[in-house]
């Protein structure tokens, strides 16, 4: 559905219509940024409390959004502050060897919500040991296949430097599946 | 064949994740009758401060204050001598000076009141 941004917002800041308007903000974003955030933090109760998060923070502050960026940018940035956040405080609780081989960072084998197979679980985990930023960046555009540009207006991180770690990124995952691939 | 090929073609980029029956639907559906009110622009009644209130009187002080200085650093200079009531070292007014005082902060009734001391007779 082609949502026209400039009538959306117009009547996002009307009292009037901002309810009813927001509804169409939440039935056209819900899904994609759901996965835009599972996809970082795994787990769907923490992925569910996020996306809760994020369209309450868009709620509360529409009337700062200025409208220099598209509201699915805006939307975006704020999910992944959420994320990013959210996996910062996780990192400094909880602390994994490095060293520790059998550790496994994440049990997706005993999550009910994870269909995969054993090579995408695979890829999962090799995913987890990417820094957060590059692994959004990677996902952003193995996955979702997000244009440099949308993703540098949403990361505020220069085309060229996304590129790069996007590079990188995939290097390290090759290099995890180097007996396979 | 790039390293990203490669993945692609091992792995694919199929969505490895599900969520529970219905999830979007009723996310939606919770989230829309759990929005918590928008702040809104109150009209605030006018306080006015205390500090607001005194400036007029505050305002005369600081003059009489001004004037006062004013006096005694052009006294320094001689300039007003004539007509002192005492020598050059006293910090004293004529009586010019202080009508001129007198005048600038207080009528003539709350003068008055304040020369006979009417609430203490």
């Amino acid at each position: 559905m082609a949502i026209n941004e400039g009538l959306l917002l117009q009547q996002l800041r009307e009292p009037k219509t901002a309810q009813s308007a927001f509804a169409v903000l939440v039935k056209e974003y819900t899904e994609p940024l759901y996965w835009h955030l599972r996809r970082m933090v795994l787990d769907h109760d923490d992925a569910n409390d996020l996306l809760q998060n994020t369209f309450i923070k868009a709620w509360t502050n529409i009337d700062g959004f200025q409208g220099n960026s598209k509201i699915s940018t805006w939307l975006y940035r704020i999910a992944t502050n959420e994320a990013l956040t959210f996996l910062n405080r996780q990192n400094a609780t909880d602390f994994i060897s490095l060293d520790d081989e059998d550790a496994a960072p994440v049990n997706l084998e005993a999550d009910e919500y994870f269909d995969g197979d054993d090579l995408q679980r695979r890829l999962q985990e090799a995913l987890q040991t990417l820094p957060p930023k590059q692994r959004m960046v990677f996902n952003m555009k193995y996955f979702d296949e997000m244009k440099y540009e949308d993703m540098s207006e949403v990361l505020g991180t220069s085309v060229g430097a996304l590129k790069a770690s996007y590079h990188l990124a995939v290097q390290k995952i090759a290099a995890f599946f180097q007996d396979d691939i | 064949m790039s390293d990203e090929e490669k993945i692609r073609l091992k792995v694919g980029k199929e969505n490895p994740f599900k969520v529970p029956e219905g999830y979007f639907e009723d996310f939606q559906q919770r989230l829309l009758s759990s929005l918590p009110e928008r702040p809104s622009e109150e009209i605030k009644p006018t306080r006015i401060p205390v500090w607001r209130k005194a400036r007029p009187w505050l305002s005369a002080a600081a003059m009489l204050v001004g004037v006062v200085i004013l006096i005694a650093a052009l006294r320094q200079t001689n300039v007003l001598n004539n007509g002192a009531m005492a020598s050059n070292d006293e910090t004293v007014f004529t009586e010019e000076e202080m009508d001129y005082l007198a005048s600038s902060v207080f009528d003539d009734y709350t003068l008055y009141s304040y020369l006979t001391n009417e609430e203490w007779l």
